[in-house]
């Protein structure tokens, strides 16, 4: 059985941004992201494992905590890539 | 049960699987049941009816349905004459059960119909929220 998904150390914020606020911290956001679909994940993944040891589960319920931890990922993974798309817009900015 | 969230229409529509595989597990019974012989002045073999509860119907979502009750059908038993079986009383006659057959076939297509519904909005509520994800794609 695959272990879940544990949650990414933090991206630090980046250090040379200077004055104003702390930025939010992107990496926080999409490591919370992570924490709360390994948890999901890892439900589904204790339904799928009592199902495959014979015990009393309901398919649906299996489907419905799969079906989930299928969505939170995708999720959390289009932010990641809206976020990157983001950071390479404004790394590739001519100077 | 609190729905309210991004699954709330999965975890809904699952309710209603829930529910009604209960529903056809229970007609199963039933039918596999329908030629289960008693003495007389013994319990019949009753079918046995399920009974649906709306789930948070305080809340302005709702949260689907449950089981409340499974109760037995109250009809009489028919009488059947036949003094060669060895459940006969002393008179001859078994007592049959009370389940109707045609009523558990007609349930049978309710509940595999309202299942197969309750299918179509879990994969559409899936297929939505799949398709949500996409938005944000340039």
């Amino acid at each position: 059985m695959l272990p879940p998904i544990s949650g990414v150390s933090g991206i630090s914020a980046s250090p040379g941004v200077s004055g104003g606020a702390k930025p939010a911290g992107f990496g926080d956001a999409i490591t919370k992201g992570l924490d709360s679909v390994a948890n999901i994940e890892a439900k589904a993944d204790g339904l799928v494992s009592s199902m495959a040891a014979g015990k009393n589960v309901q398919i649906s319920d299996v489907m419905a905590a799969t079906s989930k931890a299928n969505l939170g990922m995708s999720i959390v993974n289009e932010i990641r890539t809206r976020g990157l798309e983001a950071y390479q817009s404004i790394i590739n900015t001519q100077v | 049960m609190t729905v309210h969230g991004p699954f709330s229409s999965i975890d809904i529509s699952n309710t209603g699987l829930g529910y009604n595989k209960y529903w056809l597990d229970t007609i199963a019974h039933n039918i596999a049941n329908v030629n289960t012989q008693t003495t007389p002045g013994q319990a019949p073999f009753r079918a046995r009816i399920v009974e649906a509860m709306p789930l948070d119907t305080n809340t302005s979502l709702g949260g689907g349905i449950a089981v409340s009750d499974v109760v037995d059908q109250a009809d009489d038993p028919a009488m059947m004459f036949d003094p060669g079986n060895p459940l006969a009383d002393g008179t001859g006659y078994v007592q049959g059960p009370v389940v109707d057959l045609a009523e558990q076939m007609g349930n049978l297509i309710l509940a595999s119909r309202s299942y197969q519904a309750n299918m179509t909005v879990f994969k559409e509520a899936r297929d939505a929220l799949q398709v949500t994800t996409t938005l944000g794609r340039g």
